[in-house]
């Protein structure tokens, strides 16, 4: 095998022309990311054809995660065996057993196709797809898993060239075979333009599968060793299945998170699908192939000629200062082509990101989007560059710091994840660029710890041989290696899939071959196939596989039941007459209900739309065509007021209201809203009549008439305006039409009072003014001519006759000497202190000079004894 | 009664040869002792007996070398992230093997056997031994091959580390039968107090491999000289810490001394022949003339030279043969290369392979016995067959020249000739075969010489004491 460096090389070196550099540059892009670029250039194409012909939104989305899956999951799978074999093939190269290649290729491709078919059909087992569509899908799956074995293979012998030409062909054929498909489809029963697209591609892959595989065996002509010899590195080399694993998870899994938690829907009952962050993510990966295609090139030409100097200098003649300087020139190297190879990348991502608002405003396109975009653009940046150094670490045989780094890059990715999508939809994608930036910086110190002690760690691996013993592999890979097991397991695979032997089930389907035995095709009788779809691809109810409703046009059948049965109207899966979506009545545990109808309405017993009385399902009358018969009673026999026939409602009360034990209907008690009985007796005042004194019938007892004083009838109306409201707007109970007050604009009630009960001219209504005094000079609280302090209403002091009573306060409590509302000691009329607001000053005494013992300023009490019970005069007096 | 452990590198109970026979009288001459035997192989399949063990000898213990252990995380994590610097220097130190001290390296070499550091691989892949490598890489070797280097100075050090850290059996007395690794045990079972210890050399050790590895193709010419360092360096360490150091003559003492042994230490005893065996053979001598050569058809018996030489003589000497007495299983190659030499050589009537077999039957009718080794220290079959009364041609190896010319009082036993030199064996044996008379008489002086000094009762006389002194002394501490 020659190496791609000499060709690159040369290429590089010798075109000294615009020309010649761009026919490099075009070339080591095709052989570095080529397949990759053909693939995403044939899938648009389908996509864009899916666009022009198929009709149904639904059918083009189906189309795009079937492929997106296949592509995302095929990846999972095959990607950790990658690592595993790779290694397992190069150590075969180098010990110089690649006589057991062949074997090894057939071995590993048995293991991935088994795999991929177990792990597509459970998954897709209980999707409500059609069968053929399903089975398409399997094998496309199965094949894109295969194939990225067989460019692996091809990769490790550095034939990118081929890789990239099975590819194209493949490709080529997808999209030809896609195209004519499209306009002269097979008739599949459902979906067929999708099914045609899906089978294309597969067919496709199938052809880059052949061809890979092809060149592989051609290569691989000796048939030594054994098949599952691989197997044993699962268990010396488990770091790199790992890694692997890891690393695609790591790639993924946040996608994985937005599918479940995120923003996100459910395609054709199968595929959940984010379609804003797949687009966004793949744009933003598209985006880092100029890195990827300088990395390949830069490895093969710069890089890989100083690796293999270093490795022969420290394996076989150098000196330590060989190996030294040429492990410097190499991480020299490694790191100046790596940071040219980050700057450049760094300048294209911004540009990008700067550029792509533009694009979005010019098209119009959601700038939700847009944010989500240029987030994905870093991500992807920085997850390319860890699948660099990751690579660059395989090199060295570094494999714990490579599953470090790709296990670090999986658990922050699932945790910041799992935390941003928390945070809502602005928050999507931020959990992956966090992880990969966050990776990306560990993965680099790594990298420069690695180099430190690389020499050291090179000596070190030298002392040990690897020697796997695994005898439980050993005896897999005997049994396994016999011949004729693999029919076995697909026959066994086969029938577990498809539940059992071969048989005619009781519609007399085939479960093989799906042929009906009783018509011989694959319809029955009454037009429908095994899986219950008629040839429009209809089930009974009119649905598709895909939960469309073809006759309704809907996603609801006539009776409004949704494709899993779920009513739209009451939300579970009855209907509002019981009934379920197959017609069964949950009620009766038959397909009647309680009336004796079928859910399309045919009674029981007459057979027709009607039952012996005339009625339909619904109520309907045969004669009137309404809900009521020509008397005017409906199905149950109540009137349109609800009446039967003797006048009593479906609860039993009468057109009063009152039920044959006296209790109200709308009160439910034996009173109605008045309070009167049955018998017109008020049950709150007692008597005939009710508070305003207007008796059961609403005749008022001092009126004579429905109206009482005031011209208000029992219900409030008056009688000359005939509305709740009089003449001056008042309601019977002295509500105001204008303010909805008790009181109008000026603040007086309907009898003319304010809200302190004064009328206009400030008399309440017993006579007496604001100040107490009725016109005839009464006080109001006292009941006599004076006041509580004995002033008349003209302010003369009964006691003294003057304006001032005998401590010198007038009426208005102003004392005489200071002509304030205190005396000279601070006290007020009644005793209060101005500055205590008590009875006592600040020094203890009252208004009359005593403290709260009763002794005076000298010390006296008012007997004139002091505390020692001495008198003035300084005579004993007490005990 | 004392226990005692005897050391052997490569030789009892596995390989038949004069140290192995050595080993195999002393135990059965020491019936009071009891004797454990401790074995260093380089793989398990060697271990096939070619002895049968005596009664008092309690238990075989092998040592292989390369040895294979688990490396653990939690050992790499501290011989890599702790410091350790002190342990680097002493290492540097010592990895100057010809100049280290013996002490410092003692003291060292006591921490690894006490697994201070780990598993010998857990020491050796370590940075506790990269880096005061590359310092020494540096300050010495710096324009060599790095990667043979390492290589080099990885094994030497797994294996002397994996030597020191096996389980070794108690013994009051440690007995090595050489320097080397089983010096080196021996040497650091007496530092750590276990017991007290003797060495017995039959050759000098360090020589012996410093000859091997100068022809050796397997070692780089630059790092030929760590090797020898190393191997003189274990002579150093197994004579600083042995009680006694015995050899079998005393060239080979003065060796010793010169390689740093305490003279007041230095012993000789010579190996014992007992007289009885084949000084009363019948002879049946025969009309033709009757060479023999007792020996293992390997390399450093140099059997080629031997048939050379015969060849170059056999034109002189009328009806005569060349009869090779020993085990041709050792070193099938060269015995191979040998049977092919003599068929081109057309000697296929002249020369017999006779394998192993009973040499009393030989020595019956042999005229002369030739010895034509590279190396050698006091060879028994010499002694054996001047105890049967049969004069030597022998290169002036070892204790050959003294043997047979150097015991004046009595007279020659034998012709002694260069090492190699198949012209010098040819006109000797000429010479022999034609003075009859000189033949008979130098058969007579080798009974005599054997009998004098190097009889049975004075090599047992000689272990006995040592035995008992060290073991009483071994007792009272």
């Amino acid at each position: 095998m020659a190496g791609i460096g000499f060709e690159f090389r040369k290429l590089f070196s010798e075109s000294d022309s615009t020309l010649g550099d761009l026919k490099a540059i075009a070339y080591s892009t095709l052989i570095s990311v080529g397949p990759w670029l053909i693939t995403t250039i044939s899938l648009n194409f389908l996509m864009h054809i899916s666009r022009e012909y198929i009709f149904i939104r639904d059918e083009r989305v189906l189309f795009m995660s079937t492929v997106l899956y296949c592509f995302i999951f095929s990846q999972l799978l095959a990607t950790p065996w990658q690592y595993v074999v790779t290694r397992y093939m190069s150590d075969c190269i180098y010990q110089k057993r690649s006589n057991e290649l062949r074997k090894t290729y057939i071995g590993i491709i048995k293991v991935i196709i088994i795999m991929a078919f177990i792990i597509g059909s459970l998954f897709l087992r209980n999707s409500p797809l059609p069968y053929y569509y399903k089975k398409m899908a399997v094998i496309l799956f199965t094949l894109l898993s295969a194939s990225w074995i067989g460019m692996c293979f091809v990769n490790v012998l550095k034939n990118y060239k081929f890789v990239a030409f099975s590819y194209f062909i493949g490709n080529l054929l997808a999209m030809v075979l896609g195209f004519y498909l499209i306009k002269n489809p097979i008739n599949f029963p459902e979906n067929f333009l999708a099914t045609n697209l899906i089978f294309a591609y597969a067919m496709g892959i199938l052809l880059t599968f052949l061809l890979l595989s092809y060149y592989l065996l051609s290569a691989f002509k000796e048939k030594g060793g054994t098949e599952f010899g691989f197997l044993k590195y699962l268990k010396g080399y488990s770091s790199l299945f790992f890694m692997g694993l890891f690393y695609i998870l790591g790639i993924w899994v946040h996608l994985f998170i937005v599918w479940t938690k995120g923003d996100h829907y459910l395609i054709a009952g199968t595929f959940t699908a984010s379609p804003f962050y797949e687009v966004a993510l793949f744009y933003a990966f598209f985006i880092t192939i100029p890195s990827m295609v300088y990395f390949v090139v830069f490895l093969e030409t710069k890089f890989f000629p100083d690796y293999k100097t270093y490795y022969a200098h420290i394996s076989y003649k150098g000196t330590l200062n060989d190996i030294d300087q040429s492990l410097a020139k190499m991480i020299d190297v490694l790191k100046r082509e790596m940071f040219y190879c980050m700057e450049m990348q760094f300048f294209i991502s911004i540009s990008f990101a700067l550029l792509s608002k533009l694009i979005f405003e010019n098209y119009g396109l959601d700038l939700y989007l847009l944010d989500l975009f240029r987030i994905s653009l870093f991500s992807a940046f920085c997850a390319v560059f860890i699948s660099m150094i990751i690579t660059i670490f395989l090199y060295f045989d570094a494999r714990i710091q490579a599953l470090m780094v790709s296990f670090v890059f999986f658990i922050t990715d699932l945790l910041f994840s799992l935390y941003f999508v928390k945070f809502g939809n602005e928050y999507t994608g931020l959990g992956f660029f966090l992880s990969s930036f966050i990776t990306l910086l560990f993965a680099n110190i790594l990298l420069n710890r690695l180099f430190k002690n690389i020499s050291y760690t090179t000596f070190y691996r030298q002392n040990f041989k690897k020697v796997i013993r695994s005898p439980l592999i050993n005896i897999l890979d005997k049994f396994l290696s016999r011949k004729g097991y693999l029919p076995l397991i697909v026959i066994v695979l086969l029938s577990g899939f498809l539940n059992g032997c071969s048989r005619y089930d009781e519609r007399g389907f085939n479960n093989i071959t799906k042929h009906n035995w009783h018509t011989m095709s694959t319809y029955d009788f009454s037009g429908y196939d095994m899986q219950g779809y008629n040839s429009d691809g209809a089930d009974k109810r009119g649905f598709t596989s895909l939960g469309w409703n073809i006759y309704t046009d809907s996603p609801y059948d006539y009776f409004s039941f949704d494709f899993y049965g779920k009513h739209s109207v009451t939300g579970t899966s009855f209907d509002e007459n019981g009934f379920d979506a197959s017609g069964y009545n949950s009620e009766t545990n038959s397909v009647y209900n309680k009336d004796g109808f079928k859910r399309d309405g045919i009674h029981r017993d007459t057979g027709a739309a009607f039952n012996k009385d005339g009625w339909g399902m619904y109520g309907i009358n045969k004669d009137t065509g309404e809900y009521y018969d020509s008397y005017g009673y409906n199905i149950q026999g109540y009137d349109r007021e609800g009446y039967d026939r003797k006048g009593k409602d479906a609860e039993g009360f009468d057109r009063e209201g009152w039920n044959k034990n006296g209790v109200f209907k709308y009160t439910g008690t034996t009173a109605d809203y008045r309070g009167f009985d049955k018998i017109g007796y008020n049950l709150e005042t007692k008597s005939k009549y009710d508070e305003r004194g207007f008796d059961f019938k609403g005749i008022h007892n001092k009126t004579g008439t429905k109206y009482d004083l005031l011209g208000f009838d029992v219900q409030g109306i008056n009688k000359d305006t005939k509305t709740e409201y009089d003449i001056n707007g008042w309601t019977w109970y002295g509500l105001n039409f204008e303010t909805k007050a008790y009181y109008d604009v000026r603040g007086y009630n309907k009898q003319g009072y304010d809200n302190q009960g004064y009328n206009r001219k400030g008399f309440d209504s017993e006579g007496y003014n604001r100040s107490g005094w009725s016109r005839k000079g009464i006080f109001k609280e006292t009941g006599t001519k004076y006041d509580y302090y004995g002033f008349d209403f003209k302010g003369i002091n009964k006691e003294t006759g003057t304006q001032y009573d005998k401590y010198g306060w007038n009426n208005r409590g102003v004392n005489k000497i200071t002509a304030t509302k205190y005396d000279t000691f601070g006290f007020d009329r009644n005793g209060l202190h101005i500055l205590t607001g008590t009875v006592y000053d600040s020094k203890g005494y009252d208004i009359n000079g005593y403290d709260k013992d009763g002794y005076d300023r000298r010390g006296y009490n008012s007997s004139g004894i002091d505390r020692d019970g001495f008198d003035t005069k300084g005579r004993y007096k007490g005990e | 009664m004392a226990k005692i452990c005897l050391i052997c590198e490569g030789s009892y109970p596995y390989v038949v040869g004069g140290v192995s026979s050595w080993v195999q009288d002393l135990i059965n001459l020491n019936k009071e002792h009891e004797f454990s035997i401790l074995c260093i192989i380089p793989n398990e399949e060697f271990a096939v007996s070619k002895y049968e063990l005596p009664d008092n000898v309690k238990e075989v213990k092998n040592i292989t070398l390369n040895p294979d252990n688990p490396v653990r995380g939690f050992r790499m994590f501290r011989n890599n992230y702790m410091k350790k610097e002190k342990v680097k220097e002493e290492l540097f130190n010592l990895m100057n093997f010809r100049d280290t001290s013996v002490e410092n390296a003692a003291k060292l070499l006591e921490s690894f056997s006490r697994k201070k550091y780990g598993n010998p691989m857990e020491v050796v892949v370590s940075k506790v031994f990269w880096d005061p490598l590359l310092r020494y890489y540096k300050e010495n070797y710096n324009s060599t091959n790095y990667n043979v280097f390492y290589w080099t100075y990885r094994n030497i050090f797994l294996n002397l580390i994996g030597i020191l850290q096996e389980k070794i059996p108690k013994a009051d007395i440690y007995h090595s039968v050489a320097t080397g690794y089983a010096g080196v045990i021996a040497a650091m079972a007496g530092h750590r107090g276990k017991g007290k210890v003797i060495l017995t050399e039959h050759g000098i050790y360090p020589r012996e491999r410093e000859e091997e590895i100068v022809h050796a193709q397997w070692v780089d010419k630059s790092f030929k000289s760590i090797w020898i360092d190393f191997f003189y360096f274990l002579s150093r360490i197994t004579y600083k810490y042995s009680d006694v150091v015995v050899t079998l003559f005393d060239y080979n003492r003065q060796l010793q001394i010169k390689n740093g042994a305490d003279p007041s230490k230095c012993l000789v005893i010579p190996n014992g022949i007992d007289k009885s065996r084949f000084g009363n053979l019948d002879f049946e001598k025969r009309d033709t003339f009757s060479i023999g050569a007792v020996l293992r058809v390997v390399p450093i018996k140099d059997v080629k030279m031997m048939i050379k030489g015969f060849r170059v003589a056999l034109r002189k000497l009328r009806n005569s043969k060349l009869y090779l007495i020993g085990p041709i299983d050792e070193n099938p190659e060269y015995y191979k290369e040998c049977v092919q030499m003599v068929k081109s050589l057309e000697m296929e009537d002249y020369v017999e392979f006779t394998g192993k077999v009973d040499v009393a039957d030989y020595y019956k009718f042999l005229d002369l016995l030739l010895l034509t080794s590279i190396s050698e220290g006091q060879p028994l079959s010499i002694l054996e067959g001047l105890s049967a009364g049969i004069p030597f041609i022998a290169t002036d190896v070892g204790n050959c020249r003294e043997i047979l010319t150097e015991k004046t009082e009595i007279g020659e036993a034998g012709v002694i000739i260069p090492p190699t030199s198949y012209v010098d064996l040819a006109d000797s044996l000429v010479k022999m075969y034609q003075s009859r008379d000189r033949l008979k008489e130098m058969g007579e002086n080798g009974k005599k010489i054997v009998e004098k000094y190097y009889s049975r009762e004075i090599f047992i006389e000689g272990y006995r004491k040592i035995y008992r002194e060290l073991g009483d002394k071994q007792w009272q501490e």
